[in-house]
């Protein structure tokens, strides 16, 4: 794996940084920022797009480098475009991605008629319906309960049961159960005339996994030590 | 599984311990690479972490006999490698393995670690990871939906000897979730479908 080790800054060209990394498309896709983009500066793209440089510069940086640790001077105001873009992988996940691998799984099972292959397509849909409930419970639940602390209003009924463990524990159960998949196709089941829909259907789980990580690392790192620091604000 | 190398430097110069640092990380191989500059520090992670090589500057005896006995029974299974920049006694650097100079060139410095390189297989595992006949039955009731302590009363063993078996064929196989073993048990035959009358995934 490619380790990325400078940061990105507003001077940078917006197109470098996606020549350098392709799974920057994605993060342009889920701020708003289409193709095209000239040789402008990040900072310019940025302020013509209405998206403020300081948010996808974190963002940028930890889809770059996982190990990237945030300044966690971002204004509290950022909790919005973070969200909004925390929203939009989630429709990227549950409306593209998950509906590809599940019809190459499909087909999988037809060349390869087996039946741990059919148990292969039930253990991705029980995968896939776990992970859009915890997308469920963030947007329905973690999100607006952040957007309450920031703009100071009391909330009611359910959004009341945000809890930070909850989070924690689904992050590592969606890593681990992606990862089990992968194992079986890689390690543990033999192929039979289904290698190019098996190596898509791995391909795709790779980068799903890549994109998980970060996905889990900007609500882990940058949206729950915002939403303790208001709490705390907010108390005082 | 750990297939990353360990490698630890001992060196109190930051040049130095930088300049290996990055020549390490330019051979080709997973090495991952720790430096502290002290004896002390190396020690404290010598009980935490077991490393393949370990590279220490000599100087850090201070021409003391008894502190190298103390650092070669801290690092007694691994590879022990000396970094001599200046001072350095002849009978110590005979006690390594091999020795780096700070007059080698990149070639040789590199030529010297590779030769200790080898994967680190975890000692508990056989390196082709087949389960033993006895977590094969585990696998197989787990498989066909029993629960730890019904294993445990099939089997005639604790229940914590069931977590064990089942860590351990986790580990084994590089599969957490259960949903996921019970494929691998049906793909290699350790249950039936017909069999097991309706197997929950």
């Amino acid at each position: 794996m490619k380790i990325k080790n400078y940061a990105i800054s507003k001077d940078m060209k917006m197109s470098d940084l996606i020549l350098d990394n392709h799974f920057m498309i994605l993060v342009l896709e889920r701020f708003g920022i289409e193709l095209g983009l000239k040789n402008k500066t990040i900072e310019t793209v940025c302020r013509e797009n209405n998206v403020s440089t300081e948010v996808f510069l974190t963002i940028a940086n930890f889809q770059n480098n996982k190990t990237y640790i945030p300044e966690l001077s971002l204004k509290f105001s950022a909790i919005k475009e973070i969200i909004q873009y925390l929203k939009k992988s989630h429709q990227y996940y549950t409306d593209e991605v998950f509906p590809d691998i599940m019809a190459n799984i499909h087909l999988m099972s037809e060349y390869n008629q087996k039946p741990e292959m059919q148990m292969v397509e039930r253990f991705f849909d029980e995968y896939k319906r776990e992970v859009d409930q915890h997308f469920d419970y963030e947007n329905e639940i973690a999100f607006p309960y952040a957007l309450s602390l920031f703009e100071n209003r009391k909330l009611t009924g359910s959004a009341n049961d945000y809890s930070v463990m909850d989070y924690k524990e689904h992050h590592d159960d969606i890593e681990a159960k992606l990862d089990d998949l992968k194992k079986l196709l890689i390690q543990h089941l033999p192929q039979k005339r289904d290698c190019v829909i098996r190596r898509k259907i791995l391909f795709a789980l790779f980068s799903l996994e890549q994109d998980l990580v970060v996905h889990a690392k900007i609500e882990n790192d940058i949206l729950v030590p915002m939403v303790e620091k208001m709490e705390i604000k907010n108390k005082a | 599984m750990k297939d990353i190398f360990k490698i630890l430097i001992i060196e109190p110069s930051v040049i130095v311990r930088e300049g290996i640092f990055k020549l390490i990380a330019s051979i080709d191989y997973k090495i991952a690479t720790t430096c502290v500059n002290s004896l002390s520090d190396a020690f404290e992670l010598a009980g935490d972490e077991d490393f393949g090589m370990v590279v220490v500057n000599p100087v850090l005896f201070k021409i003391n006999k008894n502190s190298f006995n103390k650092f070669s029974t801290h690092f007694k299974n691994t590879n022990q490698l000396g970094l001599i920049s200046i001072y350095y006694d002849r009978s110590i650097s005979t006690a390594f393995s091999d020795c780096i100079y700070l007059s080698d060139d990149k070639e040789a410095i590199i030529n010297t670690i590779s030769r200790y390189l080898k994967p680190q297989l975890d000692n508990n595992l056989s390196s082709d990871s087949i389960l033993s006949e006895r977590e094969t039955e585990v696998l197989k009731l787990l498989a066909n939906g029993k629960s730890h302590k019904e294993i445990a009363d099939n089997l005639f063993i604790s229940i914590h000897t069931v977590v064990t078996h089942r860590k351990n064929i986790s580990t084994k196989l590089g599969i957490k979730s259960t949903a996921a073993l019970v494929i691998y048990a049906v793909a290699n035959n350790i249950i039936n479908l017909n069999d097991s009358l309706k197997t929950s995934v």
